[in-house]
Formats: C-alpha cells, structure tokens, sequence
C-alpha cells in the first residue's frame, strides 16, 4: 500500500531506518511492539536527582513498567511533584490517558498476532490529525486504514525520534504546554536521512536539555518546572514556540559547520527547501514552509543568531522582554510567518512593530533587501550605513535631552521617541528627495553631525529615482532600527 | 432523460491515446487519508478523483444502492476478461468509470501550500447542532434568543424542535489547500467512445467539474496530441 501522508510515512521512515529495512514489506510484529514500547517508556518524566545547590535538578524519563502499575500516572502527570507529560507523546495533559490506552490495545493485537492489513479505525488518540467526519454515511465516523498505518502513526505519535516541544501559550494569564511534532513532508528515502541526521543532534548536543529549573517557597516547598526539553529536544529551540521549527533549521544548520557532517546536513537542509513541515498538535496543525533563502542562512549557520537576536528584541512600548506577554507572542508569531514567506506583505507586518533590533538581525534584513528583494548589494551596504547614523543619532539626541543620562529606562525611552519621530518623517514622504532631506536634515540638526560619506550610494540612488520609494522608505526603517552594538544600552549591561 | 450507460458494459479497447487537461480555477485541497482534525491535501488528485471528478461532469449522480446494480452489472459485462479488476477507494467511494481509462503518463504542476478554515458539516443530537446550525425557521428565532444559557436548555430545545433545524451543522476546520500554477496533464489511453462521451459533456456545460472539495472548481479538456 503506498503510504502518502507524512504522518505515517514519517513512522515508516523511523522503522525502515532502526531495523535496516528497503521496503515497508520486511515489517514484522516484532519490530512494531519494540517501537511502540520504546515511546511508552518516554510518556512521562520526573525529576531524578535531589536539588542542587543552585536550584536545577535532573529530570528522567519515567519507565514503562513503572507507569503500568501506577494507574495514577496513565492518566495524569503531577506538576507538583515535577512529574509532566513528554512533550513527544502528541496528545494533551486531558486526552494522554486515551492515547496511552490506545497504544497498549494496539501491542495487545500485534502480540495476539493480527494480520497487519486488515482495516482499523484511525482515532484520534493515535493520529492526531484525524478525527471523526461527515463521510457521507449516518453518523460521522474515523477514517480506516491498515492496521500497520495505524500503528507507523501510532510511532510517530510517541516516538521521542521526532523534533518536538511543549507548544506555550498563555491565554488570559493561564499558561498550558501541548506538545507538538514537527513533521516535514519528504520522500522516504529523505526522511530516513532527516531521521538519521536527527538522531545523531538528539544524542550529541542535548545533554543540558533534561535539566529543570527549582524553586523553594516560602513554606519551604519544592516548585518545580519544566526541564528544557520542553522548548524543544534540539539545540537552540527558542523560548517562543512559534519559531521552534525556525529552530530546528537552525541546529540542523550548525552541524554544517562540522567539516564531518557537512555534507550530509547540507544534503538534508536542501532537501527541507519549500517543502511543507506540518507542526502537529492534537487539537490543531499547520503547515509552515521555508524558502531557499532561509534555509541558505541555515547552511551558513546564521540562523542561530538571527533567532538570538529576534528572542532579544525590545519592542517599543514594552518595559521589558516578556516572551510570554501577548504583544510579545504576537511579534514572534509575525517574525516567524515573515521568515516563512520572506515576501514584502509579511515583511511589511513584521516592520509594524516598532521595535529596536539586535545587530544579529543584520544578516536578516541584508538577506531580504539584497537577495529576496534584488536591491543592488552596494545600496543595501550604504543604507545600512545611514541607519547606523540614524541610530547613533537618536541615541545621542536622547543622552544630551536627559538630565541625568545614566538613568538607562528614562533613556531607552527617549531613543525610542527620537527614532519614531525620524522613522514617522520617513514615512509621511511622497518623494525620493522628500524622503533623504526630510530625515538626513533632522537627524543632522539633533545632534549637529553629517551624514556619513558611505550613505551616499543610498542616497543618491533614492534622490535619483533608481531605487522604488516603499522599498528605500523599508531600508531606512528597518536599519535605523538595529541597536548600535557601542551603546550601553541597558542597566544589565553597565 | 435515461442516461446512456452502454459504455460501462462495451468490451474494453484502447484505441486513442489523447491529452486530459484539468485546471484548476480555485485552490484545490484533495484529502485521502487520515482526514478529521486537519485536512492534509495531496498534490496531485488520485484515480479515483478523476473518475469522480467525470462522473460529475457526465451528470452521472447516482446513489449507493444503483452503483452497487451497476458494479454488478459491470461484473458480469466482463467477466471473461482476464485480469478485469473493479476497484474502489479506501474511502468507499465505488467508481464507474475506473475502467475506462488508463493514465499513461502525468504532468504535475509545481504548488504552493497554505492553510485555510474550511466548513465540515455534521450531524448532531444536542446542543452542538444548534450552535453550529447557520439557518433555522425563523419561528424559532425569538425563542432561541430567551434560551438559558446552559447546555442542557439549548439541548432540549433542540431535541423539541428538531424537524426545524437544517440536517446539517457547520463546524470550521482546518483544511491545507493548494494553488497550481499550471494545469494537471494527463497522457490517456481510451476509447473513442468515452472521448466523445467526456467532450459532449463539456460542450453542452452539463455540470462543474470540481476536485477536493465542491469549492475547488476545474477546467476540464480532452486533446489530441499534437
């Protein structure tokens, strides 16, 4: 039977991998309990270790035989004691009970030896994309397939070889973690790659992912959270969860770096360009796709830092980073659609939230002006030159307003208000020329200072109509933007 | 009207071998497997969506019972053919003209992928069909706006009134779709009589021909090669 879905095609690929096998043909009863096993024993996971000094504390998984005596942990974790649900077990802290009962039903019948092609119901507790429907029959039903595709999903569905994390989002101040897959729609001889490349990061650079944080309350009680793997179980998985699978480009990408991988993991990011990844949770799923521009920072292994950077963005308005406040979600939601789309409208959200950005974001903003937006490399150099100057300048003009320059929160207020006043004049121009004298003019006349001699290729270029309006009116924006790395800028830096 | 379906029992003989052309007028989102919670489309529309996709231009809509007579029918036209096979989908859609013909070759067009909401209807018995329920008689309508707002209040006014809700509730979903930028091109071989059975159809714009869901419109042409 071919297997089109990259759900089951994804659990295929895993088994065909682990078992050295070139067709879904060599599956054997045997193979199926051993994978299904292996995601029981990663359901749970506790904390393992006393508390250390500084307040971590190592967390493990909870074994399978474990669980099966204690009926308490089939059904429900306990945060209190530290004892969560996996975020590679796709199902929610509600429904784990069913998908782990589902599971242990499907081993049953592969252990009474059911013939692997006779139909099953998909339901949810192992798909989570599926779900009862209108199939045109009386009452709605699960879709049917083979009992060997429900249990290849049931794999992927609890396989802790699989990117994933514990999606957060806070709604109305309560915060619920749902894990979620990242599931990329490959061939199966590219997915076994992907897998195999997967593996090798999981076993390599995640040491420091089963560590948790402690906390002792005033009663002298024990709070626990979340070890890291959470965020997800692979390196630089960023704190907001909608730039996981962003993250997941970017681990793959420093091992380009390693002269011993570096083909194998090139092979793997090219294979990922403009291919749909489905980011699966079981109440909802999406698809996100990467382009070739994206995916090319990966391989240069800069998207690590472009992720750093975006995580430590100061939006305006915002006393500080909060990566869990709204406004905050909201941003990583937009960055993360517009480094999906890299295309003007998204661009174009992304630059709606006034903000000050880390000079990691250079090379993002270099990438979509230079390479996606074809602007000539040399008018990109000088218009980031201008905005450096831009910024300097409003960091200054605010340092000479203030009585007492010293004060970083009274500073970093009016740096703000100086950069929206010059981006606001950007903005209300109808002109090339309007546009350069209207800024360059009032930047100059705030701080008595020029405008450097390398903005002058930009400039000429806006003043002679050789570079489109919008798009001179974005590099300014959007350069003028990014923090210059000389300034002390924040009182945790002084 | 009866409608011709001589063809279904005629001896099969590929003779041509032409060009079926479908482009797609609206994104497409063709879902096979694994359907419920989200909707995954495939990229490209399987055989049995083809043959779907005919018999609606065809006009053929025929109901479960009649397709059952006519498979039977079909059965027995050609039982002395070797290898005669009558499949049908893993979804239980049984086709008729599955056999008529045979694709070659197939050009598939680059697509790009979004995600969208889209209306999946249901069936219910308590207070979700009402909820989801987008028309009712208008009788009901000042009723319905002094209801208690508990479930079971709005369970049982349901149950009461049922006759005068819609068969059917709405219930969004979340459904892939795809936009093609070229058409689908398929290398056929077939019958003279099924090319000029499929052609009359569309000259006589009998019925839309639609693939994935009923909103995914398709222009249909049958060519020769050049």
């Amino acid at each position: 039977m071919m297997f089109t879905h990259p759900y089951s095609k994804y659990g295929l690929a895993l088994i065909m991998l682990e078992e050295n096998l070139s067709s879904p043909d060599g599956i054997t009863h045997q193979m199926l309990k051993d994978h299904l096993t292996l995601g029981l024993n990663r359901y749970r996971i506790e904390p393992k270790d006393r508390l250390k000094e500084n307040g971590q504390v190592n967390f493990d998984y909870v074994e399978f035989d474990t669980i099966k005596q204690t009926k308490k942990l089939q059904s429900s974790g306990n945060p209190k004691k530290g004892i969560y649900l996996t975020p590679n077990f796709i199902t929610t802290d509600m429904q784990a009970k069913n998908t782990w009962s589902s599971v242990i039903s499907l081993i049953k019948d592969i252990e009474e030896g059911i013939d692997l092609s006779k139909s099953c119901k998909l339901t949810k507790s192992i798909v989570p994309v599926s779900n009862k429907f209108n199939g045109g029959k009386l009452s709605q039903s699960y879709p049917k397939s083979t009992f060997l595709e429900a249990c290849l999903c049931a794999i992927t569905t609890t396989t802790p070889y699989k990117p994933s994390l514990a999606f957060k989002s806070k709604v109305k101040g309560q915060v619920s973690y749902i894990p979620q897959a990242v599931i990329p729609d490959l061939t199966i001889p590219e997915m076994i790659k992907f897998i195999e490349l997967f593996k090798m990061i999981l076993r390599s650079r995640t040491e420091k992912l089963f560590i948790g944080n402690t906390r002792t309350d005033e009663k002298g009680n024990k709070i626990y959270f979340r070890p890291r793997i959470h965020r997800g179980n692979f390196p630089f998985a960023p704190q907001s969860s909608s730039l996981a699978s962003v993250g997941l480009l970017a681990a793959i990408g420093t091992w380009a770096e390693d002269a011993e991988y570096r083909e194998w993991a090139k092979e793997v990011l090219k294979s990922l360009i403009d291919v749909p990844i489905y980011l699966i949770t079981y109440d909802n799923s999406r698809t996100t796709t990467y382009n070739h521009y994206v995916v090319e920072l990966a391989k240069k292994n800069e998207l690590d830092k472009i992720l750093y950077g975006l995580e430590r963005t100061q939006l305006y308005g915002e006393k500080k980073i909060d990566l869990d406040s709204p406004k905050y979600q909201q941003f990583s939601l937009f960055a993360s659609r517009f480094l999906q789309l890299f295309n003007p409208p998204a661009f174009n959200d992304f630059l709606a939230f006034r903000a000050e950005y880390e000079p990691e974001l250079l090379i993002l903003l270099q990438t979509y002006f230079g390479d996606a937006m074809s602007i000539p490399i040399e008018i990109v150099h000088s218009a980031r030159a201008l905005g450096k100057w831009l910024n300097n300048v409003a960091y200054f003009a605010a340092k000479n307003e203030l009585d007492n320059p010293s004060d970083y929160e009274a500073l970093k207020k009016a740096k703000a208000k100086a950069l929206i006043e010059l981006e606001s004049s950007a903005f209300s121009a109808k002109t090339g020329t309007a546009l350069i004298s209207q800024v360059v003019t009032r930047a100059g006349r705030l701080t008595g200072t020029d405008a450097p001699e390398e903005a002058t290729v930009f400039m000429e270029a806006v003043a002679e109509g050789r570079l489109d309006l919008v798009d001179a009116k974005n590099l300014i924006t959007a350069f003028s933007r990014v923090r210059g790395s000389s300034q002390k800028e924040t009182a945790d830096e002084s | 009207m009866g409608k011709d379906l001589s063809i279904l029992f005629e001896p099969i003989e590929f003779t041509e071998n032409v060009k079926l052309k479908i482009e797609p007028l609206a994104p497409l989102s063709m879902v096979s497997t694994m359907p419920g919670s989200y909707y995954r489309s495939l990229r490209r529309p399987t055989k049995y969506m083809l043959c779907g996709m005919l018999e609606n231009l065809l006009g053929w809509h025929f109901s479960e019972e009649d397709r059952k007579k006519i498979r039977k029918d079909i059965k027995k036209a050609h039982k002395n053919e070797d290898e005669f096979e009558l499949k049908k989908a893993e979804s239980g859609y049984t086709p008729l003209l599955d056999h008529l013909f045979e694709i070659e070759t197939e050009f598939i067009p680059e697509v790009i992928n979004y995600d969208d909401v889209w209306t999946q209807h249901l069936k219910g018995r308590d207070e979700r069909h009402l909820r989801g329920a987008r028309n009712y008689h208008w009788q009901l309508e000042k009723e319905i706006n002094r209801l208690e707002d508990t479930g079971k209040a709005r369970t049982d006014y349901f149950k009461e009134h049922k006759e005068k809700f819609p068969n059917y509730y709405a219930s969004p979903k979340s459904r892939e779709f795809i936009v093609a930028d070229k058409p689908y091109v398929y290398r056929i071989n077939t019958s003279k009589k099924f090319i000029d059975l499929i052609s009359e159809a569309i000259q006589e714009y009998r019925s839309t021909a639609y693939l994935g869901t009923s909103e995914g419109w398709v222009e249909v042409k049958i060519e020769e090669f050049a």
